[in-house]
């Protein structure tokens, strides 16, 4: 088998089959579910197992390779306009294009579409810029990150109350599948061709600030239009009871992901074309392989978000619903958690995310300590987000804590720990967790009869949340663990004859014979 | 000078720089081994291999990951390495990789010292089959350095005059072509490098074609040079 086509399809299969298991295992254990369901459940796995690889490969082809380009691009021209100019332009298309951004604009009724989506963007591009000059200014991520999380937490004191879970939510959901690869791959591109010593732990915390802009403008938005509801509409299982149901109703929704995923990839598309035009920086060869990889990349995610909504949504809502029904619906928390533990791993994002931090450090921070953060992490999310279902606990007093302490670590972590971590945040909750995680919360909440928007919203926002706690963490214990190899190593203090430098050419006669 | 320090001069180590590239999974367990013999140096860092074709390089098959492990050893303890990462990793099939070492030929005297007293612990190697590095001095490593991008030109010259495969890694240019400063920062181009190891008698028509296609006039602005490599394994 070709080592790449095994390497992805390994990849991909680990990253679907844990949670698959999980869920149906939580369903015969637990909350017997209705086979129609477990059916769809079971298809709409094998469809992200094959999108999941596609997207991957395709992000690996196309994305990367592209976003690394304009980043190293734009940062040789050495002109601050043009990097701002373009740093601003990206952010706005590519979060237009996110296909996560128009469900959520769905759920707020309140704000017309264009609007929100408008706002957002322009919040995206923004912050995207405010990155890009942070790295210039040379400002430490962490305090910049500390000045705007104050900035917001005080601004959401301002928003109706109902409204500050889903802006917070917001952040998450926007730097999505499509996003996320791409401003990586841009950030790595600014960042490789500088020679200091602050270069590898610029590379990260792009999507970081990216994800700050769209709470803000969601929260300004809040201020403006009086919102006090949303839409969230629960997907229920079709009834089927055929083979053919199942494939029928598969195929009712296919087209609609066909014609998203293509309003989201053309804008990309149209950049790629453009800046290939005005620079000739790909070859032949190397055209042709981006366009494939972006064929793939189409494919990908149409079969993995069509998977994921008809699939796995329902019998998310399902699942919740039936463990907050139970009897003892505590059980809801440890359940979740274990979801929790696995789902991270099939947030498409994720695994790109890990390949580039893995390549940016040089493997030392390997893919699977990442992996294993990013599980802690979210485990502990979305049993923090099952405790609020069952108690209603407000959201503040999660979020405030969490995030001090957060700030707190990122002054006492290395520097690149902080931007891989609060990369990492916005990466962690994607699709799967817009489409599995908040149905299941949503489920559970309906069925112990609590407040939607207070308590079952707010999900996304702990899943962004916790892994920035965890992979800085991980990032103390690396320091501390260099910091006892640095006293391992006997302390210079030897005789002068070790500064000798021994001249080995021609070496020993001995060794020559003997081997030779 | 103290007579030790005479005696020690006259007889030269011998030390070598092993150079292992391997998929990531395959370098790990051989680091891992290298660490629990204490081999005082060795460095990891990513590459990755070039397609064997066309087609499967525009489909995206084509190029693997790869880890490069480069560590410092005496030469006797060297080749008995290679041998036994020919076995444990089996070298030589398909997607495994290759090792090779590298003749040093100057080294500060605390880090030889440190590193001689691996033919010390000879004990757990003395088990290994002897003889089997018979391959000495039979290859070359033949380094490009060529403008980003270029890499699959590189190797498609070098293929034509009898090299098998290649690895790739990036590098920054600190050369006076540099692009320049921008708000303190020094701003470099990348460059790409191509390892490619093969039989010694081609490596003048490798460096050849590669000069060719990408030479310095080339806009890929390339430079191609060898190595000798004393011990190898893993190639035909």
């Amino acid at each position: 088998m070709n080592p790449k086509l095994k390497e992805k399809t390994v990849e991909s299969l680990s990253a679907v089959l844990p949670i698959t298991f999980i869920v149906l295992g939580i369903s015969v254990l637990f909350v017997p579910l209705e086979l129609n369901a477990v059916m769809l459940f079971l298809v709409g796995a094998v469809l992200l197992v094959i999108g999941m690889g596609f997207f991957q490969l395709g992000a690996e082809m196309a994305m990367t390779p592209l976003g690394e380009g304009i980043g190293m691009q734009i940062s040789r021209t050495r002109k601050v306009g043009i990097i701002l100019l373009v740093g601003f332009l990206m952010g706005f298309l590519i979060t237009i294009s996110e296909p996560d951004l128009q469900v959520l604009a769905e759920q707020i009724p309140a704000i017309p579409n264009s609007v929100l989506i408008l706002t957002v963007a322009v919040g995206v591009g923004l912050f995207l810029v405010l990155a890009i000059l942070r790295i210039i200014f040379r400002i430490s991520l962490s305090t910049l990150l500390m000045f705007l999380y104050a900035a917001l937490l005080l601004l959401s004191f301002f928003t109706p109350t109902n409204f500050v879970a889903i802006a917070f939510d917001s952040g998450g959901v926007t730097t999505g599948p499509m996003t996320v690869p791409f401003i990586i791959a841009m950030g790595v591109g600014i960042a490789s061709i500088r020679g200091d010593k602050d270069a590898a732990s610029d590379s990260f915390g792009l999507v970081a600030l990216s994800s700050v802009g769209p709470v803000v403008a969601v929260l300004l938005l809040g201020n403006f239009y009086a919102v006090n509801d949303t839409v969230y509409e629960t997907a229920s299982v079709t009834d089927v009871t055929t083979t053919r149901d199942v494939v029928i109703t598969f195929g009712r929704e296919f087209p609609a992901y066909i014609r998203e995923v293509m309003v989201s990839l053309l804008p990309i598309i149209a950049v790629m074309a453009l800046f290939q035009l005005l620079t000739h920086r790909y070859k032949r060869q190397q055209v042709r392989r981006i366009c494939i990889g972006f064929a793939y990349t189409y494919i990908g995610l149409v079969l993995f978000l069509c998977g994921v909504n008809v699939g796995f949504s329902p019998v998310g809502t399902l699942l919740g619903s039936r463990l907050a029904e139970l009897e003892h619906n505590w059980i809801l928390i440890p359940m979740g958690m274990a979801i929790g533990y696995y789902i991270v791993k099939a947030e498409p994002a994720i695994q790109v995310l890990n390949r580039q931090v893995e390549s940016v450090t040089s493997g030392a921070v390997s893919a699977k300590s990442m992996n294993l953060c990013l599980s802690v992490g979210v485990a502990v999310s979305v049993g923090l987000a099952m405790l609020r279902v069952l108690t209603g606990i407000s959201i503040y007093r999660i979020i405030i804590p969490g995030y001090v302490i957060a700030l707190i670590l990122s002054r006492l972590v290395p520097k690149i720990f902080v931007g891989i971590a609060f990369d990492s945040g916005g990466v962690a909750s994607g699709p799967m967790t817009s489409t599995f995680l908040l149905p299941l919360s949503i489920g559970a909440c309906e069925a112990v009869g609590g407040n939607l928007m207070t308590d079952a919203f707010g999900v996304v926002a702990l899943v962004a949340l916790t892994p920035l706690i965890a992979v800085q963490i991980m990032g103390l214990r690396y320091k501390w663990k260099l910091r006892r190899l640095a006293t391992a190593v006997p302390a210079g203090g030897a005789a002068a004859e070790d500064d000798e430098i021994l001249d080995l050419e021609g070496e020993d006669e001995d060794d020559r014979a003997e081997n030779g | 000078m103290t007579e030790r320090k005479m005696a020690e001069m006259q007889k030269k180590p011998a030390l070598r720089l092993l150079f292992l590239i391997s998929t990531p999974k395959l370098a790990a367990k051989a680091s891992e081994q290298l660490a629990a013999e204490n081999v005082p140096m060795q460095h990891l860092f990513r590459a990755h291999g070039t397609a064997s074709s066309e087609i499967m390089d525009m489909l995206g098959l084509g190029s693997t990951e790869k880890t490069v492990l480069m560590s410092m050893m005496p030469k006797r303890y060297a080749d008995k390495m290679i041998v036994r990462l020919r076995r444990q990793l089996q070298l030589g099939s398909v997607n495994s990789g290759v090792a090779f070492t590298i003749a040093i030929s100057g080294c500060g005297a605390k880090m030889t010292r440190l590193i001689e007293t691996l033919d010390e612990q000879d004990a757990p190697l003395g088990a290994e089959p002897e003889g089997k590095t018979m391959t000495e001095n039979r290859y070359a490593m033949i380094l490009a350095i060529v403008d980003q991008g270029y890499s699959e030109d590189v190797m498609c010259a070098a293929r034509g005059a009898g090299a098998t495969g290649g690895t790739v890694f990036n590098t920054r240019s600190v050369s006076g072509e540099a692009v320049g400063k921008f708000w303190g920062a020094s701003v470099q181009e990348v460059r790409e490098v191509v390892m490619i190891l093969a039989e010694k008698e081609y490596r003048l028509p490798i460096i050849k074609a590669i000069e060719q296609q990408c030479g310095v006039s080339s806009p890929a602005h390339g430079v191609a040079l060898s190595l000798p490599v004393d011990a190898a394994a893993g190639l035909g």
